[in-house]
């Protein structure tokens, strides 16, 4: 893939390892276990300003989809129709 | 895995009652995350209520299948992204969406080249309303957005959505990056028209002397 790291100025990282590494910030903070029991990997994020900042971008995405999709409110005749139709089907 | 019908035991009248109960207290719970994920996928309410109706009957016939112990609710998730797959996904009420491998094209074509220094930080993010976010959402293709609702709406694990999608745990992964890597232009495109610049080009990119690795307002108009 072609320059689609985070590659801001003064970054260490070339491009495909800023994929690489926005791959495993993403992994990070969905709780990823292998990712996150990866020792190398979560102390060359500590140190690097570049990486922490990125952990700070993918954390808003995450936030922004979660707050603005709020739940949707479940219709209570949906409730009854399930139970009679599964009523129906205990015979 | 659900098996196909035939080859499925039937609830026996001895073991029936504790069925009925087991998939109230275990199923049924779990009708508002099911309802929000259909509604997601399908984006019609009548829609959305058929597929988890449908969703609860094939659990209960099913229901013999299920390991006890187990979790229910990925194992309900997963009947209803069959169920959606196998009969919603050709329906014409699906919004426009471009094309799985189409979205591949694009993401590794180098169209995408600065995606990630669009800075999601920005207030002008924060000024989108729900309505811009699920317009966003729902014009990812459907592996994509599934995997976005299940991780980062429904908080499942990788391997619970692993498991719900039938894919690697691994491809759910990479999945994920390059789902969220095309929801962020979609977001640069509503960021855009609403009179931000956002560098997502190489060139200007590079020609761009103080590079704000972000969003910086359009102020050539005002001047």
């Amino acid at each position: 893939m072609k320059n689609a790291g985070i590659k801001k100025q003064g970054s260490p990282y070339s491009d495909a390892e800023c994929e690489a590494i926005i791959l495993k910030l993403q992994a990070m903070l969905d709780q990823d276990k292998e990712v996150i029991n990866d020792q190398e990997f979560m102390e060359k994020v500590k140190n690097c300003e570049y990486c922490l900042e990125q952990v700070e971008i993918e954390k808003s995405l995450k936030d922004l989809v979660k707050d603005k999709l709020k739940s949707m409110i479940v219709s209570t005749n949906l409730m009854q129709s399930i139970r009679e139709k599964l009523h129906f089907l205990k015979g | 895995m659900i098996p196909e019908a035939e080859a499925l035991p039937t609830i026996t009248e001895e073991t029936k009652e504790a069925t009925d109960a087991f998939f109230e207290s275990e199923m049924m719970v779990h009708i508002k995350p099911l309802y929000h994920f259909a509604y997601r996928l399908t984006n019609d309410e009548d829609d959305a209520n058929d597929l988890v109706q449908d969703t609860y009957l094939k659990a209960y016939r099913f229901i013999t299948s299920f390991e006890r112990g187990s979790n229910a609710k990925a194992w309900l998730f997963r009947i209803l992204k069959n169920s959606f797959i196998n009969n919603y996904r050709k329906n014409t009420k699906e919004p426009t969406q471009i094309d799985y491998e189409e979205a591949e094209v694009f993401l590794n074509t180098g169209k995408a080249v600065w995606s990630d220094s669009i800075d999601l930080r920005d207030k002008i993010f924060r000024s989108l309303v729900g309505d811009e976010i699920t317009n966003a959402l729902n014009s990812l293709p459907v592996d994509f957005k599934t995997v976005i609702i299940l991780c980062d709406i429904e908080e499942f694990s990788y391997e619970e959505i692993a498991k719900i999608t039938d894919i690697p745990v691994g491809t759910v992964r990479s999945r994920l990056h390059r789902a969220r890597k095309l929801l962020k232009e979609k977001l640069a495109v509503y960021a855009r028209n609403m009179g931000y610049a956002v560098h997502n080009n190489e060139e200007e990119f590079e020609n761009n002397q103080d590079i704000t690795w972000g969003l910086e307002k359009v102020t050539k108009e005002a001047e």
